[in-house]
């Protein structure tokens, strides 16, 4: 079918739209109102983490964090299904190395600088390398591209809480810390000459970025999480002033491309993840020429 | 703006160095070897001296920023730790992320940190700042965003952010690199007016230059010798950087004539 009218497009994308809010409405698809209700609580966490990764320039430490959270999902799956302790959550798992990740390449980064890009390549590798090897022993229990990648009918209303819950924590901590966190991204050495434990800040943002990147796996998936991240902030900081105008900006963005990626991947039946990376790649190239311009 | 009352009267010594040895790592050789110093209260000086002869690494140790291994540091009469809030600390600008989203304004407020029990910036400190800008002639620019401005405003907008707490000593760290001679110049005359109520001292290479704004010059290359500017010559600089130095003048009174070695360069 060959669309010429601009009419005609309008119509269609009248009821893409409709067909998107029938879908959000449908009790017998609960997980596509999860994930879009998850994607947009956790664009408030990803808007203000990602400014924080975007402006500090540690976005290869937050990879390696994601990758290592697998190590953490299989190492649960594993203790879950193999070995009987049915209360450990993969999610659980998946927090403590992401935390523990977070400490490594933090204390990495801060007193052995010199050996950093070995370190963190070393814990992203072995952080995948763990995770496969107890998903490869945890037959039958789980895909591990569902992880890698993403997807959406993993979620339920547990997890609208768990991003809440994190929202409320991300939205507190850079309240509170707002200038000092700003002053020790823009100034490290000058952080410390006006007394600030700039390693424990230093510290304290890549622990947020843990918690942020294990919420946030099972929407986009370990190897995507990154790129939702980085990219809203990204177009956000192409045009933000202040620090805060870019994180409100980068919300805004998260909140428009997960909404925009779960639509087209809902009509075109298309897996969520990558959709959504596609759409905030694009928005990001946008950007880049605007700027130029 | 001028600092704080201070209870040391000029002419005492703000800045005591005795003995310090200093190494990054114990497998390395020491960058700074039995330096001793000692700076008065409205002292101008300049440090100077070739890359890696330890003139950053000074500051840095001045600044309580670095721990060295050997010797003692007192500042305004304390270990360096107790007084970072009345040091003025400017960094070379060049290596600010030039994407990074902050205002002057927000840039000038760190100088203020530590002053507030919270987190946030009480009503004292946005005075502070505004004085400072103020000081500094960039009022005008406070909502810009600071990578947006010329190299020389970004320059005083860190001079700035290092008075905003009343700096008793003002420590900067070659403030006249990657920027141009108009603003090189008014830079200087802007630290030679601020010298008159606080203790200047300035890392440079720009030793022309520089020479005709401060009073003392003390040559760091593992060990520090100071002098009366007076006495600085080009036989001086040559050993001081171990080999031949062109020296170009650019004052105003023989913009661009080239000194052979031994030539006073002290305009």
């Amino acid at each position: 079918m060959i669309i010429t009218a601009p009419a005609e497009v309008a119509a269609l994308g009248r009821i893409a739209v409709l067909e998107f809010f029938e879908a959000l409405r449908n009790p017998d698809i609960p997980f596509f109102r999860y994930a879009f209700v998850v994607g947009l609580l956790a664009s408030v966490s990803f808007g203000i983490v990602g400014t924080y990764v975007v402006a500090k320039r540690i976005s290869y430490l937050a990879g390696a964090i994601a990758h290592c959270v697998l190590g953490g999902v299989g190492a649960g799956l594993y203790l879950q299904h193999q070995m009987g302790i049915s209360w450990f959550d993969p999610l659980y798992g998946a927090l403590i190395a992401a935390l523990l990740a977070a400490l490594i390449i933090g204390l990495v980064s801060l007193h052995a600088k010199q050996r950093e890009d070995t370190v963190i390549g070393a814990l992203w590798a072995t952080g995948m390398a763990v995770g496969l090897l107890f998903i490869a022993k945890t037959p039958g229990y789980v895909e591990p591209m569902s992880y890698l990648f993403g997807n959406i009918l993993l979620l339920t209303q547990t997890d609208i809480w768990l991003v809440l819950a994190l929202d409320l924590v991300v939205v507190t901590v850079s309240a509170v810390f707002y200038h000092k966190l700003l002053a020790v991204c823009f100034d490290e050495e000058f952080s410390r000459l006006r007394g600030l434990n700039s390693d424990l800040y230093h510290l304290l943002l890549l622990c947020l970025t843990a918690l942020t990147v294990v919420l946030l796996v099972r929407v986009v998936g370990i190897i995507m999480v990154i790129a939702l991240l980085t990219l809203p902030a990204a177009v956000a900081g192409t045009f933000a002033r202040t620090l805060g105008q870019m994180m409100l900006g980068a919300i805004g963005c998260c909140m428009l491309f997960v909404s925009l990626g779960l639509g087209i991947s809902f009509l075109h039946d298309l897996p969520s993840g990558p959709t959504i990376i596609l759409v905030a790649a694009g928005a990001f190239m946008v950007s880049l020429a605007l700027k130029r311009q | 703006m001028s600092p704080a009352s201070s209870p040391i009267p000029a002419s005492e010594p703000v800045i005591e160095v005795h003995g310090l040895d200093f190494t990054y790592s114990p497998r390395q050789p020491l960058v700074l070897e039995q330096v001793n110093l000692c700076i008065n209260r409205l002292d101008s000086i300049c440090l100077v001296g070739p890359n890696g002869g330890g003139k950053t690494t000074l500051v840095k140790l001045i600044l309580g920023l670095l721990t060295p291994q050997k010797g003692k540091i007192r500042v305004l009469g304390r270990p360096p730790s107790g007084v970072r809030l009345r040091l003025g600390y400017v960094p070379q600008y060049a290596h600010y992320d030039p994407l990074f989203p902050v205002t002057v304004m927000d840039v000038v407020l760190m100088g203020r940190l530590g002053h507030q029990p919270l987190g946030w910036y009480r009503a004292a400190d946005r005075r502070a700042a505004q004085k400072a800008l103020a000081l500094m002639k960039l009022e005008h620019l406070a909502q810009r965003r600071f990578a947006t401005i010329s190299g020389g405003q970004r320059q005083r907008a860190l001079i700035a952010r290092a008075l905003a707490s009343d700096a008793e000593i003002l420590l900067l760290d070659e403030p006249t690199a990657n920027i141009d001679l108009e603003s090189e110049q008014s830079l200087f005359a802007l630290l030679k007016e601020l010298n008159r109520t606080r203790t200047v001292v300035v890392v440079t290479h720009d030793i022309g230059f520089a020479s005709s704004f401060f009073q003392r010059v003390a040559c760091v290359n593992r060990q520090v010798v100071t002098h009366p500017v007076s006495e600085l010559d080009g036989r001086m600089i040559q050993e001081l950087y171990g080999g031949e130095v062109a020296m170009i003048r650019h004052d105003h009174n023989c913009a661009g004539r080239s000194c052979r070695p031994g030539e006073n360069c002290g305009a």
